[in-house]
């Protein structure tokens, strides 16, 4: 409590994972505004509810845990005996970093993630946050010259100084990610992100090694990340890239790319050259959320629209074609039918849909050798007890053994279609 | 295909065709400029270990390898069957015309430590932009020096600097502001 007594915290909320999440006066305000209000109707999972069905939690309370997530591993790491970096300006830091995390996905779209791909040209959701954050009057009241570089510590160009409370927000340390792994489980009703959070909050140090920040564990909570990891992969499969959330994911993507190729969506961002943002039409926004979708899609279904029917649960994209996989044969099949899908009379993304994602269990695997042949420096360091640092990658036989790379591949069918496309793949 | 994977593959194709290799680090700075020119592309770039990095656009290299458009050994990738993307005149016109300002920012110099400089040079300059924080000669080089510690001498960040001062002022390569 320390730091929490430091920055004045005076209100609680009560959170089913961590008990309370204490708050000032200022975040408070913050989530008074109509623009933070509008998160408790956008669902954390879109329609990840069809799969689990109490799978009903908002990026509201998805962002109160991030502030406490944020939080616990700052503590634990300006706390932490490995820790050699300046922790002169720790209660400013701790107070930038909390608006940070409590704003991290004020700019979602309705439905996350699966929306931002059809109603977004070349910006992100992030991108939509820091316009908010800069420009949104209710909340640059109460930042005020902090805004600026609040939307910084969320958007990729931060400053050295700053790039710390980066990575726990979204980077190795990712609050982000700690909470809707412990809070996504939790509300589907699964244990595949389940992990001990309150130790993992306090496993890591931090030092600077040739101008590079490094996190550092001890020897012995190796198992911690080992288990968070595992945690991680078990989610991703089964949660987000549950092949039935992916059908209703794909089929949202149609909806509305249709919806805005006809002029049926008011245009509510305007995008420059650059991929800034420039204007956000704010009124339109604070309305914008899962329900205002829903109104669309009920219309459309009582018009016949297929994918509204998708969306009602009334049919379902068909999957003819899934599986996990790393070896060579697998993936030659998979191509093989694709391209016959393709060099077919079917129009894909309308008939037919190609799904694939690699799914890794330790990220670093896809950005190690990122740019060289050397090796990655941005991995997390393991302090043996003879004082020896060393990759975890290189240290941990979990990972050695379990980090081969795998992919999703899959093949949906539009209902009318799937027949066809059920032909054509059985002809290899 | 959508607009960031077209301009992604024009770029691996003007690449080619000016025998210029295919290193992850050329592209990934390559890519990361023509976005600060204003070349509409979605991928996010990070500040990482030689400068911005997008894990986006490292993803979507190996979907193409994925998909046999482009083949990997090493950090070097060559072209198999990488399609042209069909953009009309103006747009074209526009893209190469920001393919040579590439050309005057990197001063026909794509080894890596040119690469890695000048994009840490122009994204030190964003982040100051970011944090609303004075962009000169002086908080250019000091914040370069934070992340790279002694790697490059100041007189080398400073030509840097000045050249893209110099093709944000004269030839509208690049819009940099200052406070």
């Amino acid at each position: 409590m320390k730091y929490l007594n430091e920055i004045g915290v005076k209100h609680r909320f009560r959170d089913p994972l961590y008990g309370y999440i204490w708050l000032t006066d200022e975040e408070l305000k913050i989530i008074d505004t109509p623009i933070f209000q509008r998160l408790r109707r956008v669902h954390q999972l879109a329609l990840t509810k069809y799969v689990y069905p109490t799978a009903e939690h908002s990026r509201f309370v998805h962002s109160l845990g991030v502030v406490h997530c944020a939080t616990a591993i700052f503590t634990g790491l300006f706390e932490h005996q490995l820790t050699k970096i300046s922790t002169a300006d720790a209660t400013r830091m701790l107070k930038l970093l909390r608006y940070a995390a409590l704003l991290h996905d004020i700019g979602h779209l309705p439905f996350s993630h699966a929306t931002e791909k059809s109603l977004l040209d070349t910006v992100s959701h992030e991108d939509v946050s820091q316009f908010i954050i800069e420009n949104y009057k209710p909340i640059v009241n109460i930042l005020e010259e902090d805004a600026p570089i609040v939307a910084s510590i969320l958007s990729s160009k931060v400053k050295k100084k700053y790039k710390i409370l980066h990575e726990i927000i979204s980077g190795n340390l990712d609050a982000d990610r700690a909470d809707y792994l412990l809070r996504d489980s939790y509300y589907c009703g699964v244990k595949y992100g389940d992990y001990d959070f309150v130790r993992y909050a306090q496993s890591f140090g931090a030092r600077e090694i040739d101008n590079y920040l490094r996190l550092i564990i001890n020897e012995r909570d190796i198992f911690v990340v080992e288990s968070f990891l595992v945690a991680r992969y078990h989610y991703t499969l089964q949660v987000p890239y549950h092949r039935t959330r992916t059908g209703y994911d794909l089929s949202l993507e149609v909806y509305l790319k249709e919806k805005k190729q006809k002029g049926e969506l008011k245009n509510f961002i305007n995008i420059d050259d650059f991929g800034t943002v420039t204007s956000l039409d704010f009124e339109f926004f604070e309305d914008f959320d899962d329900y205002f979708v829903f109104e669309m899609i009920k219309r459309d279904y009582r018009k016949n629209n297929l994918w509204a029917k998708i969306l009602l649960r009334q049919d379902h994209l068909k999957c003819l074609f899934d599986e996990l996989a790393s070896k060579e044969e697998y993936i030659k099949n998979f191509k093989n039918n694709v391209n016959l899908l393709r060099q077919s009379e079917l129009e894909e993304n309308r008939d037919f849909f190609v799904a694939t994602r690699k799914v890794i269990l330790f990220k670093e695997s896809s950005e190690k050798n990122a740019e060289s042949g050397e090796k990655n420096k941005k991995s997390i360091l393991v302090q043996k007890i003879n004082g020896e640092l060393i990759n975890i990658s290189d240290y941990s036989e979990l990972i050695k053994t379990v980090n081969a790379e795998a992919r999703l591949l899959r093949i949906y069918a539009a209902p009318d279609k799937k027949e066809i496309v059920k032909k054509i793949i059985n002809e290899i | 295909m959508d607009q960031s994977k077209s301009i992604l593959t024009y770029f691996l194709n003007y690449l080619h065709e000016k025998n210029i290799p295919l290193d992850k680090i050329t592209i990934q700075k390559g890519i990361f400029f023509l976005k600060e020119m204003g070349l509409p592309i979605k991928f996010r770039f990070e500040p990482y270990i030689y400068g911005p990095f997008s894990i986006d656009l490292a993803m979507e290299l190996d979907e193409m390898v994925f998909w046999d458009e482009l083949s990997q050994t090493g950090s070097r990738y060559s072209i198999k069957k990488v399609e042209s993307p069909d953009f009309s005149k103006p747009i074209k016109e526009k893209i190469s015309n920001k393919l040579n300002c590439l050309e005057k920012i990197l001063d026909k110099k794509f080894d890596f430590n040119n690469l890695e400089l000048a994009s840490t040079v122009l994204f030190v300059i964003r982040a100051l932009e970011a944090s609303n924080e004075k962009v000169d000669r002086v908080s250019v080089v000091k914040e370069v020096q934070d992340w790279k510690g002694n790697k490059f001498i100041k007189d080398e960040i400073i030509s840097v600097y000045n050249r893209l001062i110099e093709l944000s002022r004269k030839e509208k390569c690049l819009t940099i502001r200052f406070t």
